[in-house]
């Protein structure tokens, strides 16, 4: 088998995929909301800060989906919706649309199903991209027994793992696995997907030239395409561990928590306080608490030990003493009576109940 | 030079200094046509190649698609040692690999920033494996990067666009004046510097900054490029001039580059180039990794028409047939502009060359001339403090003067000094630009040479008139409707018949 030698480059921060209609469809008009929160959830950032607050805004679903996002780019689509006076800052920074425009949630989510956008906090994005990009490459001249060619500029890591998978063998032709796939799809969205690959005598079309030739706008299409990543990454997921395609995504995936949350919140399922754990695992006593925290919040409900982390009296307590938007709650009022993980726990408990 | 040819290896560069001039010639006739199927050599290869076959330190200025790689590639496979070649962009660096790559060299990595640590300490491990190694100035500062190309013994030491020793050295990349150090450093390797443009400074700097060894033979080409018609277009307002690149675009015969001085006005043409039917796309620093890839080998399979570009599209860019550069902006010297200019028309054939110019155009090179120094106030900053934070270029230039020990006074001379020869290089741009004569002469007075009779295929300065189609250059070509295949056609063409079902 014919080894492929590329040389590294950097996934440069793409930019055009956060457009002002994008912003505008993550804001709400009657919750002002952080751009830093919402900034900072779209690249990935897992604190306990980002990931509460994109909770509260409903917005969890969109973490990680557009890891390139610049704060330029980002700013740039705030002032543009300014400047139209459809939102407006207030004193801390905050976003509030207030025109009467049309919502644009349910565009963005026919574009990049929520079941889709999901996943992207489980996938190294960049890598997914760049090995598959290479291997259709690779896969694509050797099929036309092309021996010399200019190949796809990727990250070290990604050529090796390509190299890895071209010499290991396949129980079927990535084409075919990648044809099967595309079936599942709309014919648009597999022609979008094509159009973007790179291989013999097909240098594949920039989202620029897409979106004049389609006639939708880019940052559209990004999120159309973004949305068929994740729609691959499902399809080989469930195709056997011996599949070509399932071996190339497979190192790609990676848990929704690290692992040090997990054994973190595996001391809470076994019955340690969080004393023991942070002693046990010499963690100091906030990391613990942060660990659970982010744990509470990533997991959907049944998956997270609340009983273990929360009285009904811890709870109760809150609720009566708090305004009525968990939005407005503020721990300074609580701190004599209640620790910042109780207090945040609650919220994110009623939060997920839907408050 | 005395050697003992037992402890010399057959292919050891020190031997062939014994060989007659004959011999070196059919050598490198013979590996010519075994490693790129050529029989003949572009003017200036074979004396460049002939001053390496003797041992001797070469400087070759060689006019743009005239195969400055080609000397290097084979220098180093008569040499049989490894090749060190320092390269200014990484994006070239990419373009370097990957086109060793597609001629069948595998040998060949690029030590970069774009590595991880990890990633690199594996490369510079095993450095043996490979024939062609490209790195960039700044990267030999470092230490372990130094120690392993010393243990590998550097056969051939290429100083790749070697002008920017001097159009950036001084103020933008100071690595690059640490090269005549690094060269010390690996012992003083057999040294080339290639490149297109350099006029009588620039090549003092160069043999400066590089110590190149006192027998050192110098290759120089003119910078000419006869093929290339030269045209100034001047304008009264900006609008007018935006109208013209419209007509001009439409109305010529492409493939062509348009440059421009900011990502996003090069964006916005793209679009609007492809709105009026013509394939357009833009390529610059600020694009994803596989966008910059699509564009760069869509336009190498002649699928897209025209690139509308910043600076950052061009170096190792190797299409013969690009019929025309247009700069939408100007450029800040005339050593870049004929650097630009000279990627149309490689394959000889008519091209043409157009500078647009409407009033206030030349406040931007002006501008960014004085910006891009550091301030005194910098400056004093930076030297007062005993451990200064060098975040911005400036700070960061700044800082490595003084790690270099220069004195604040000192610096501030040199900046001031470099700020004058900033502001004469524009001052002959525009000259240039100005030029109520003939453009190439003018062109050409800058690097010194004289120019051809003036004719009619030579230029049309500002104040006359030029018609594309007597110099052959109208778009004669219908103007294709662009429909985008459907999925499984696509995937036909990407997989043979054989592949996919």
């Amino acid at each position: 088998m014919r080894s492929v030698k590329l040389t590294p480059t950097r996934f440069s921060a793409g930019g055009y995929a956060v457009d002002s209609e994008f912003l505008y469809a993550l804001l709400s008009t009657t919750q002002t909301r952080r751009p830093k929160v919402i900034f900072n959830c779209l690249r990935g950032v897992k604190t306990v800060s980002i990931l509460y607050w994109s909770l509260r805004y409903g917005l969890l679903s969109w973490l990680n989906t557009v890891p390139t996002v610049s704060w330029e780019e980002f700013t740039n689509a705030i002032e543009t919706l300014k400047n139209a006076g459809r939102i407006v800052e207030n004193d801390d920074d905050q976003l509030l649309i207030v025109d009467d425009g049309q919502s644009q949630v349910e565009l963005v989510t026919q574009l990049y199903p929520e079941n889709l956008r999901e996943r992207a906090s489980e996938v190294h994005q960049r890598q997914l991209i760049e090995t598959t990009l290479l291997a259709i490459q690779a896969t694509s001249q050797q099929s036309y027994q092309a021996m010399q060619y200019f190949p796809l500029s990727v990250t070290e890591q990604a050529r090796k793992q390509v190299r890895r998978w071209f010499r290991q063998p396949q129980q079927q032709p990535l084409s075919q696995a990648i044809t099967n796939w595309l079936q599942t799809l709309s014919a648009a969205d597999a022609q979008l997907f094509v159009s973007q690959l790179v291989g013999h005598e097909h240098p594949g079309l920039t989202f620029t030239q897409l979106a004049s030739q389609l006639d939708q706008p880019e940052w559209q299409l990004r999120l159309r395409q973004a949305a068929n990543w994740m729609s691959l990454v499902n399809f080989a997921e469930q195709l056997p561990p011996q599949d070509g395609l399932h071996a190339l995504i497979k190192p790609q995936l990676h848990d929704r928590l690290s692992k040090s949350v997990r054994d973190t919140l595996a001391g809470v399922l076994q019955g340690y306080s969080r004393e023991a754990i942070s002693s046990r695992r010499r963690l100091k006593f906030s990391t613990v608490s942060e660990h659970l925290l982010t744990a509470a919040i990533l997991l959907p409900m049944e998956d997270f030990p609340y009983q273990k982390c929360l009285t009904q009296t811890d709870i109760k307590s809150l609720l009566a003493s708090e305004p009525a938007n968990i939005d407005d709650w503020d721990f300074n009022q609580q701190e004599a009576v209640t620790d910042y993980f109780t207090f945040r726990l609650v919220q994110i408990w009623e939060t997920k109940n839907g408050r | 030079m005395a050697v003992d040819p037992t402890h010399v290896k057959q292919n050891d560069p020190r031997l062939k200094l014994k060989q007659s001039d004959v011999d070196f010639a059919r050598e490198r006739q013979a590996a010519l046509r075994t490693h790129f199927g050529f029989s003949d050599f572009h003017p200036g290869q074979a004396a460049a190649l002939d001053g390496l076959q003797h041992g001797r330190d070469v400087l070759a200025v060689l006019p743009t698609g005239s195969g400055k790689t080609l000397v290097y590639e084979l220098a180093t496979y008569l040499l049989n040692r490894p090749c060190l070649v320092v390269s200014p962009l990484l994006s070239l660096m990419q373009d370097q690999v990957g086109r060793l790559n597609q001629r069948g060299e595998r040998r060949a990595v690029a030590i970069n920033s774009m590595m991880t640590p990890p990633e690199r300490m594996q490369a510079l491990q095993r450095l043996d494996q490979f024939r062609f190694i490209f790195t960039s100035p700044e990267m030999l500062l470092n230490n372990d990067v130094i120690q392993a190309l010393r243990r590998l013994q550097i056969g051939l030491l290429v100083i790749d666009e070697a002008h920017c020793i001097s159009t950036w050295g001084p103020d933008f990349r100071p690595a690059y004046r640490s090269l005549g150090t690094v060269r010390e450093a690996l012992g003083e390797p057999l040294t080339l510097a290639v490149t297109a443009t350099a006029d009588h400074q620039v090549q003092t700097d160069i043999e400066k900054v590089l110590q190149l060894s006192a027998n050192h033979a110098v290759v120089r080409q003119s910078v000419d490029r006869t093929n290339i018609f030269l045209n100034v277009m001047r304008f009264t307002s900006r609008k007018q001039k935006n109208e013209a690149l419209l007509t001009l675009v439409e109305s010529s015969k492409k493939p062509g580059i348009i440059y421009f001085s900011s990502k996003k006005q090069a964006d916005e043409w793209a679009q609007r180039f492809q709105v009026a039917g013509i394939n357009a796309a833009s390529y610059h620093a600020g694009l994803e990794a596989t966008t910059r890839f699509s564009v760069q080998q869509q336009f190498m399979l002649d699928r897209l028409q025209v690139v509308c570009a910043t600076s950052a599209f061009g170096m190792g860019i190797d299409k013969a047939d690009i019929r025309f550069v247009i700069h939408y902006h100007m450029p800040s010297n005339l050593l870049d502009y004929v650097q630009e200019i000279g990627r149309a028309g490689r394959d000889g054939q008519q091209s043409i060359a157009t500078l647009l110019v409407a009033p206030g155009d030349a406040q931007l090179p002006a501008d960014l001339a004085d910006l891009q120094l550091p301030d005194k106030a910098t400056i004093g900053r930076v030297y007062a403090e005993h451990q200064p934070v060098l975040q911005s270029d400036p700070e960061r230039l700044v800082g490595y003067y003084k790690e270099h020990g220069y004195g604040m006074d000192e610096l501030i001379e040199l900046l001031a000094k470099r700020l004058q020869s900033r502001r004469l290089a524009l001052r002959k741009l525009m000259q240039y630009i100005d030029e109520p004569d003939c453009l190439r002469k003018n062109l050409l007075a800058a690097f010194d040479e004289s120019a051809p009779s003036h004719d009619d295929h030579c230029c049309a300065n500002s104040a006359t008139t030029m018609t594309l189609s007597s110099l052959d250059l109208a778009d004669d070509e219908p103007r294709v409707n662009l429909q985008l295949p459907d999925w499984q056609t696509q995937m036909r063409q990407l997989f043979s018949e054989k592949f996919i079902n």
